[in-house]
């Protein structure tokens, strides 16, 4: 329980909107139960309006839940002292543009209660680890949106958090700038601080995290770590040039096939169908170039999960 | 929380003074009494009352106007760009938020009142010298006033669109001018329904703004004693405190 950096326990959000002469009752999060340990890099995924943002406001104490509890360092999420060990990156923010960068960044040290000579220590040291050290003088209408990003990362980073929530961190950056802030991501969960990341970017959560929570429509569908959840999704891939009747003595088989050029690829998660593809296969004359054991990307185990039971997410 | 306050107001005060509206107003509010001040009529009495009148009101008038354009969207714009997300979610409370907010509009109300109340002691102090005290307790008072609006204009904004919000706002600065024996006149007068005790009521609990207007003591040349000054800014600072006591119940409620 000591290395419990995010716990909620049932955790419920109802929203009610008000229409002329009714309230409409709208489920933002439905008993959410999350238990993110010390040093985990925690993806928080699922599709827009699955309760991402909710989830996060409530964690930050700017959302009251309607029901359940939240403990965020073993204490109330809005407990002041609390928050000074949390650094915040938000998905899309407004800055002021009348401000420089080290401006905004000297606001955000006062609300830390930072001296002025941690201050200045604490801003050189996060410019230098995102890279904007030498923009630090310039007003922020003159940035590109990739570079308000990394001045987010800045900021939330400029009280040495232990936990560190992140909405789309890499939003808007390009592939290199990605590339830097997965790095700088990595580096500061190998430090020990805990990295709660909520993105859009399931290859980006693939390479990083540790750990995985999947929600949908308000509910954690799926969780666990990343490896035991990839690993429950494995199959077989069989790649072939298949004869004329080949095809016909499949069709009875639930498989998938992918006609490439001239090779079909099948894709069977049962070890017994696969033997059978391989049976036929030899016995109709068709030449198999490989099989190989594959397990879902969590592209796919995203995309399945989201058309389970309803077609609410589809593209 | 000192610390907090400092870098809230300093952060406002960057942006007020790199918004070039403020210094419109300023030079607005500056040229206008400049102006009641070079025009002459019969007799001197008249041209004092006509300079006095017309600039500690247009003082007032040009500073609520000010207090608007600052306040009307300090707090909503913050919420509606969510830039406020990354203020509340340092650990700042969210009365030193308010606080904060309200102190960086006081500073630069105090900046303008005391530009164009030195513009006007300049003015009126060169021929009529015996009147500088109490034209500066009139400006310090009138501050005072533009404290309490401000303080009205932060509480409202954190509910009422910027429209309700100027409306309310000039709602309550006319209804805080007019003296509880003109109420009771008019009531008297042309009204003797049931609601008179919520009239009343209403009246006694927004601000009492004619206890702030002294020009008539002005140009009397009537000695106002330090006591009324006091009672009266101790009366002003604990409205302010009221107002933001009711304005942070409900930003604490608020979900963000």
């Amino acid at each position: 329980m000591s290395d419990c950096i995010i716990r909620t326990i049932d955790l419920t959000k109802i929203y009610k909107i008000k229409r002329f002469l009714k309230t409409e009752k709208v489920i933002g999060l439905d008993r959410l139960n999350l238990d993110i340990r010390q040093g985990s890099i925690f993806g928080f995924l699922g599709p827009n309006g699955a309760g991402k943002t909710t989830t996060i406001k409530i964690l930050l104490g700017l959302l009251q839940p309607t029901a359940g509890e939240v403990y965020i360092l073993g204490k109330d999420p809005r407990d002041i002292a609390t928050k000074a060990r949390i650094g915040f990156l938000p998905e899309m923010t407004y800055y002021e543009n009348y401000l420089k960068i080290d401006e905004i960044l000297k606001y955000y040290a006062g609300l830390f209660q930072m001296d002025p000579k941690l201050t200045r220590e604490r801003i050189d040291t996060v410019l230098d680890l995102v890279g904007l050290t030498v923009f630090r003088k310039k007003f922020l209408h003159e940035y590109s949106k990739g570079m308000l990003q990394r001045l987010g990362l800045a900021q939330a980073l400029l009280n040495d958090p232990e936990l560190l929530i992140l909405d789309e961190p890499t939003s808007g950056l390009d592939p290199i700038a990605q590339m830097e802030i997965r790095e700088i991501i990595l580096n500061l969960a190998k430090e020990g601080k805990t990295i709660f990341l909520s993105s859009h970017l399931l290859s980006e959560v693939e390479l990083i995290c540790s750990h995985i929570g999947i929600l949908k429509n308000g509910k954690l569908v799926k969780w666990g770590t990343m490896n035991d959840l990839l690993k429950i999704n494995k199959f077989f891939e069989i790649h072939l040039i298949p004869s004329d009747n080949f095809i016909d003595r499949i069709k009875e088989f639930d498989i998938s096939q992918i006609p490439n050029e001239e090779t079909l690829i099948i894709s069977t998660e049962s070890e017994e169908v696969k033997n059978n593809i391989i049976k036929i296969a030899a016995e109709t004359d068709s030449k198999i170039i490989g099989i190989y054991p594959r397990k879902d990307s969590l592209e796919i185990m995203f995309k399945k999960l989201m058309l389970e039971n309803n077609n609410a997410y589809s593209d | 929380m000192l610390i907090q306050i400092k870098a809230i107001i300093n952060k406002y005060l960057l942006k007020a003074f790199r918004d070039k509206l403020f210094y419109a107003l300023v030079i607005a509010a500056f040229i206008y009494i400049y102006f009641v001040s070079v025009l002459k009529f019969s007799n001197i009495e008249n041209t004092y009352q006509f300079l006095i009148d017309f600039s500690i009101s247009g003082m007032f008038n040009i500073g609520v106007i000010l207090a608007l354009i600052l306040g009307v969207n300090e707090v909503r714009n913050e919420i509606q760009t969510k830039s406020i997300y990354l203020s509340l979610a340092k650990p700042v409370d969210r009365f030193t938020f308010l606080l904060g907010k309200l102190l960086g509009i006081l500073i630069i109300l105090l900046s303008y009142v005391s530009i164009i109340g030195i513009e006007l002691i300049f003015l009126v102090g060169k021929t009529n010298p015996e009147m500088i005290t109490n034209l500066i307790g009139a400006i310090l008072l009138v501050f005072i006033k533009l404290a309490i609006i401000s303080s009205f204009i932060q509480m409202l904004s954190l509910f009422l669109s910027p429209v309700l919000n100027v409306a309310l706002t000039l709602l309550i600065s006319i209804a805080g001018h007019m003296s509880m024996n003109y109420i009771n006149f008019i009531l008297t007068e042309s009204y003797k329904g049931r609601g008179i005790f919520f009239i009343k009521l209403i009246k006694f609990i927004l601000p009492g703004f004619e206890f702030f207007s002294i020009t008539e003591a002005l140009l009397r040349f009537k000695h106002i004693s330090f006591g009324y000054y006091l009672e009266v800014i101790i009366y002003g600072i604990l409205y302010i405190l009221f107002i933001l006591m009711i304005s942070n119940l409900i930003f604490r409620e608020k979900n963000l």
